[in-house]
C-alpha cells in the first residue's frame, strides 16, 4: 500500500482519522476536522523569529569567564539541546507525513517541525559566538557517550515507527487488505501512539529540564543572550507540546479512531512508563551535568525535583496520576523565565515576542461604523 | 475571597466570585496562590485545573488542550461563584 503524492480518490475529509485513512491530497484550509491545527499553524507563524536578532557579544565574554565546571553544564546542556532539535526538526516530517490524513494536521506537521530547524540554526548562532572551535561541540554530540545514550532514548519509538511504516507502505494492497495486514495495521497504530508518548516526554519534560539549566545561568546575569534566544524556544515548544496533549487526547478518546482508542487503554501501562523511565534518565543526565560541581542556584538535586515537577504536570495533562505526588516547582524563577512577555523593553530594542505580523480584526461588523459620518 | 480550602493530599479547592477585570489566574495569584504558569495567554496548558461548580466564560482564544472540566486559569474569568481545584 504505498504512499502517493497527490491521492487522486475521491472521499470526504471529514471521514478520515488524522492518520492512516486516505493519505491527504488537495492542501485545503477552508474546512477542517480539527480546527485546532488550523490554529496552531496560526499561532506558530505568528511566532516567527530569527536567532540572529538576539546579540550574543556579551555571552562569550561571561563564557570564557565561566569557571571549568560551569563551561561543562553550559556546553553539556547545549549539546542536548542540539540532539533534541536534530531529532525534532526531522522526525516529525519523516514519521508522520506518510501517514497523515488530514491536510490541517499535515501542515501542522510541517509547520511544527520548521520551526524546529530554527532551533537548530539557533545552536550553531550560539556556538559561534560563544566559541572559538564550535566544530569540536557539534563533534562530540556523537562521540559522546552521556550525549548518545540520551539519542538512543530519544529516537527509538521514532525509529521503530518509521521501519514498520517502511513495510506497510512496500507491501501489497492485498496484503494489506488480509488478516496479516490489519494485523500489522494494528501493531502500526500502536507504534504511532507510543511515538507521540515519547515526542511529548521530548517537548514537555526533555525540553524543559534543559531549560531551567539555560535559565539559571541568567538568573546570575550570565549567558543572557542564550536565555533569550531559550526564551524564544521555549515558547514554541509550549505550542508544540499543546499539538501533541491534542493529538494524544485525540487518540485516547477513540472518536477519530475507534482502534486507537482500544490502543491507547491498552498501552496507558505503557505510557506511564515512558514517562518514569524519562523521568530517571533526566535525573541520571543532571548527575552528568554536575559531576564536577555545583552552580549557584541550581545542583542535581533540585534539577532531579524540578524532573519530578514537571513529569506529574505533563501527566496531568493526559489524565493521569502523579508518579512523584504531584510536588511543587522547586524553581519558582522557571515561570518567570519560560514566559515570553514578561521582561518589559522598547520595542525598538528588541523582537516582541507576540508581535504579529499583518494582524488585523476581521471580526468588525456594522456597528463598529455607526457613528461614522461622510 | 475564598469561601472554602480543603486539602486533598496536595490538591487545594477554592471558590471564587465574579470579577470582570480579572482571570481566574489573576484572583487566585492575589490570593497568594504560586499557580503554574507559561504563556499567560492560552497556548501552553501550565495552568490548566479543574472546574468543580460554578461557570466560567472564556478570554482570547485558548489552544492548549482542555479535559471535559479543565479550565485554562489565564483564559477564563468567573461568571458565577466558581470552585476550582488544583495542585498547590
Amino acid at each position: 500500500m504505498s504512499y502517493k503524492t497527490f491521492n487522486q480518490a475521491d472521499f470526504n475529509p471529514f471521514s478520515q482519522p488524522m492518520f492512516f485513512g486516505e493519505t491527504v491530497n488537495v492542501a485545503r484550509y477552508d474546512q477542517q476536522k480539527y480546527s485546532i491545527f488550523e490554529r496552531l499553524i496560526e499561532k506558530q507563524l505568528s511566532f516567527f523569529w530569527r536567532p540572529e536578532e538576539v546579540d550574543l557579544s556579551g555571552d562569550r565574554k561571561d563564557f570564557i569567564a565561566l569557571p571549568e565546571h560551569e563551561q561543562h553544564i553550559f556546553l553539556s546542556n547545549l549539546k542536548y539541546q542540539t540532539l533534541l532539535d536534530s531529532v525534532q526538526g526531522r522526525s516529525p516530517n519523516v514519521a508522520l507525513l506518510p501517514i497523515v490524513s488530514l491536510p490541517e494536521l499535515e501542515t501542522w506537521i510541517e509547520t511544527w517541525a520548521f520551526s524546529e530547524t530554527i532551533h537548530s540554526r539557533s545552536y550553531t548562532h550560539i556556538m559561534r559566538n560563544v566559541l572559538t572551535e564550535p566544530g569540536k561541540v557539534f563533534d562530540d554530540i556523537v562521540a559522546n557517550p552521556a550525549i548518545v545514550a540520551r539519542a538512543t532514548s530519544v529516537t527509538r519509538y521514532y525509529d521503530e515507527l518509521i521501519a514498520q511504516t517502511q513495510r506497510y507502505q512496500t507491501a501489497s494492497d492485498e496484503w494489506c487488505s488480509g488478516p496479516e495486514g490489519k494485523k500489522a495495521l494494528r501493531e502500526l497504530k500502536r507504534a504511532l501512539y507510543l511515538t507521540m508518548v515519547s515526542v511529548n516526554v521530548l517537548e514537555a519534560i526533555r525540553f524543559y529540564v534543559s531549560f531551567a539549566c539555560s535559565f539559571a545561568f541568567a538568573e546570575r546575569s550570565k549567558m543572557e543572550g542564550n536565555a533569550k534566544i531559550i526564551r524564544f524556544i521555549a515558547r514554541d515548544e509550549a505550542l508544540h507540546l499543546t499539538g501533541t496533549q491534542h493529538m494524544l487526547n485525540l487518540m485516547a478518546k477513540g472518536q477519530d479512531d475507534p482502534e486507537m482508542g482500544e490502543i491507547a487503554a491498552e498501552e496507558q501501562g505503557t505510557l506511564v512508563q515512558i514517562f518514569k523511565e524519562a523521568a530517571e534518565q533526566e535525573r541520571e543526565w543532571a548527575k552528568y551535568l554536575f559531576k564536577d560541581g555545583s552552580m549557584i542556584g541550581l545542583n542535581a538535586d533540585i534539577l532531579g525535583q524540578y524532573v519530578e515537577h514537571i513529569t506529574d504536570q505533563r501527566l496531568a495533562a493526559l489524565g493521569q496520576q502523579p508518579l512523584f505526588g504531584a510536588p511543587k516547582n522547586p524553581l519558582p524563577w522557571m515561570d518567570a523565565w519560560l514566559q515570553s512577555d514578561s521582561v518589559q523593553v522598547a520595542p525598538q530594542e528588541t523582537e516582541i515576542t507576540t508581535y504579529l505580523v499583518g494582524a488585523i480584526h476581521s471580526d468588525v461588523d456594522a456597528d463598529a461604523l455607526g457613528d461614522f459620518e461622510l | 475571597m475564598s469561601q472554602q480550602r480543603s486539602d486533598n493530599r496536595s490538591t487545594r479547592k477554592v471558590t471564587l466570585f465574579p470579577q470582570r477585570d480579572k482571570t481566574v489566574l489573576q484572583q487566585l495569584e492575589d490570593q497568594g496562590f504560586q499557580i503554574p504558569y507559561q504563556c499567560r495567554e492560552g497556548y501552553c496548558g501550565a495552568c490548566r485545573m479543574t472546574l468543580i461548580s460554578g461557570r466560567i466564560e472564556e478570554v482570547g482564544d485558548p489552544i492548549a488542550f482542555c479535559g471535559a472540566n479543565d479550565i485554562l486559569a489565564c483564559s477564563c474569568k468567573v461568571v458565577v461563584d466558581a470552585t476550582v481545584e488544583f495542585w498547590d
